[in-house]
């Protein structure tokens, strides 16, 4: 089976100290944020992407929607290669891929109504006569499980919740194959946020989607992904399915993650040991040639992305 | 004595729509040398409550009303503005969610807390920095002396919030009270700073006051819960009855519902319907609308918190003695 979202060898430096330094001179900083990301998605599963900030794991998300340029690779949806192509081309297979951020407030436009935001994407793309939309968009809100009764409403009026089915409904509008989820639950309370991870993997099974979910809490993630990729510095140093993620982590940093989600057990009152960026560093694992299942050769210098086992991918050092 | 001794408390806002009732009726106390973890979502009142305590809301926008309002034995609700601010410096601190706005941005940090040292204390500018470096070291900042000529910007926020919790303890306060610590920071810098918190607490024997809305902070940091929800204390008790045995129907809601205490993907537990509006809070009980076990009475008596063995409390009419 060929993946829906295909990320090949990502790479996105931002250039720093632009203009003053320049100006007398002075060599611009570039700012590595992603260093060589290859992720695939595949049709009908949830791929968390978990990191911290700094880890680059939004800045991937956005350069998977062709919403902020590539510095190099290349980013392949349903079998075509978008990293280039001229927005007039580009516009009609953007149905295809959609996204929900994280500030369902910033989001959603304050002078809209609900039913016009919800509608836009059709508008947009000429899709549909004015009774068919609205037909869509009440189905839509039913789906997302809001009233229909609410659609001339404005964004000020929901609570963060609601918003947030909004942004869902929009970004599902367009039936899309792939749906970036930047920390969609982040801003949101407890008790919503329960509500709207069930959201998304109730239209998850039903639509058939694949999902990138982007997210700081692997605890979110373990209900919602088939698989986990952590992401470090701008790379990604271990990527196995959920389960093995939590029980048979490799990386040193994946281990530090993990140690840091807080134990709901009042009677394990352990005091922890939290691993410094240089201990991480000094804690890579280290494989033989012979261990390791990649097929490709692999070179000797530096740390890399290698094959434990068939679904289980580590950063390690590999030794000759 | 209690540390705090708070009866009865009720906050509200004006509010162009009308008046906004944030905190309605909350009783609670805290020993001295115990830790209180307070758990709410938005809009339950929990930092109100103790802005309210610190005296931190501004009449005529807030209103305060109390049958007691205590720390260690002074009356806050009548105190005047300077009572107040002794009371401040030498018995509570408080530290904030976002230190990046906790800290004047045109100031050293050393500065900002020997500007403390010195408003609370009897030291000099000299001594009052030198007092800054310990306390910078004493929060586990590796290079106290290089931070200490450092401005905010130029920290990392776990860093920030680290020199945050020293300029905190700089009066050696008997009372800290952290809202939302950890919130504005990194998973894995989340747990430094709340063992961080722990230690200084286990410490100093200071008393110390958490409030979060995510319950996995507290479960291993404090001693007694306190849950709340729509302006009441929904329920009290010490940590480990409240994760095992919660009498509250929406404290038990609210521990089903955290996502991935379970291996595998799966649905969650969850609490239907949203917080209530604290304009027009509902009558009864306030989380009667989204309860699984609600009827008539629930809707239309709020139940009074009630104990329930030792140390234990819950405002609910289905919790049986």
């Amino acid at each position: 089976m060929s993946p829906v979202l295909e990320l090949r060898n990502l790479r996105k430096s931002f250039g720093m100290g632009s203009g003053f330094a320049n100006f007398f001179g002075g060599a611009p900083q570039q700012v590595v944020a992603v260093d060589g990301v290859s992720l695939n998605v595949m049709p009908r599963k949830v791929l968390g992407l978990v990191g911290e900030s700094g880890s680059g794991k939004s800045t991937c998300g956005l350069m998977a929607m062709r919403l902020l340029d590539v510095t190099s690779g290349e980013i392949i949806v349903n079998g075509t290669d978008i990293t280039r192509l001229e927005p007039a081309v580009l516009k009609p297979l953007r149905k295809q891929m959609q996204i929900v951020f994280q500030d369902s407030y910033s989001s959603l436009d304050p002078m809209m109504t609900l039913s016009q935001i919800v509608a836009e994407p059709f508008v947009i793309h000429g899709m549909y006569t004015i009774q068919e939309r609205n037909e869509i968009v009440g189905d839509l809100f039913e789906k997302v499980g809001l009233d229909r009764s609410y659609r001339s409403r404005y964004p000020h009026e929901l609570s963060g919740g609601q918003r947030q089915r909004i942004s869902i409904a929009r970004a599902l509008a367009l039936k899309p194959d792939i749906l970036v989820a930047d920390e969609p639950t982040s801003a949101l309370d407890v008790s919503v946020k329960a509500q709207v991870i069930n959201l998304m993997h109730d239209l998850q099974e039903e639509m058939g989607l694949s999902i990138l979910f982007i997210s700081h809490e692997l605890n979110v993630i373990r209900s919602l992904a088939d698989e986990i990729a952590v992401m470090h510095n701008g790379r990604i140093v271990e990527q196995a399915p959920t389960e093995t993620i939590f029980k048979d982590a490799q990386h040193p940093y994946t281990k530090s993650l993990l140690n840091a989600i807080p134990s709901l057990d009042a009677r394990k009152r352990v005091r922890r040991s939290f691993m410094t960026a240089e201990e991480i560093t000094a804690n890579i694992p280290k494989v033989s040639q012979a261990d390791i299942t990649t097929t490709a050769n692999v070179s000797t210098t530096g740390p890399q992305l290698v094959n434990v086992s068939e679904d289980h991918k580590v950063e390690a050092i590999v030794e000759g | 004595m209690q540390l705090v001794d708070i009866k009865d408390l009720r906050v509200s806002f004006r509010h162009h729509d009308g008046v906004v009732s944030a905190v309605r009726g909350v009783t609670l106390g805290l020993s001295k040398g115990e830790s209180l973890g307070i758990v709410g979502e938005s809009g339950s009142g929990k930092s109100v409550t103790f802005l309210a305590l610190m005296r931190l809301l501004q009449a005529p926008a807030a209103t305060i009303e109390a049958d007691k309002l205590e720390l260690d034995g002074s009356d806050l609700l009548n105190a005047d503005a300077k009572a107040l601010s002794d009371i401040r410096g030498s018995l509570v601190s408080m530290v904030f969610q976002d230190p990046m706005t906790s800290f004047d941005p045109l100031f050293t940090i050393g500065y900002q807390i020997s500007e403390t040292i010195q408003t609370h204390g009897n030291t000099g500018k000299k001594a009052a920095l030198a007092q800054a470096r310990e306390l910078l070291a004493k929060v586990e900042i590796k290079h106290p002396d290089r931070v200490l000529k450092q401005y905010p910007h130029q920290l990392s926020g776990g860093m920030l919030q680290r020199a945050m919790i020293a300029m905190a303890l700089s009066c050696e306060p008997r009372l800290l009270i952290a809202d939302e610590p950890t919130t504005a920071l990194d998973v894995t810098v989340q747990a430094q700073i709340l063992q961080l918190i722990t230690d200084l607490q286990q410490e100093t024997g200071m008393s110390l006051i958490i409030i979060t809305h995510d319950l996995g902070v507290i479960a291993e940091t404090v001693d007694r819960v306190v849950v709340m929800y729509g302006g009441k204390v929904m329920e009290i008790g010490d940590t480990l009855e409240i994760f095992e045995d919660p009498l509250n129907p929406y404290t038990k809601a609210l521990i089903e519902s955290i996502p991935g205490r379970e291996a595998g993907k799966r649905k969650l537990i969850e609490i239907p319907g949203s917080s209530p509006n604290a304009l027009s809070p509902p009558s009864g009980c306030p989380f009667h609308p989204r309860c699984k076990l609600a009827d008539d009475k629930c809707a239309s008596d709020a139940p009074n918190l009630s104990t329930f063995g030792k140390n234990r409390s819950a405002a609910c009419w289905k919790v049986v003695q």
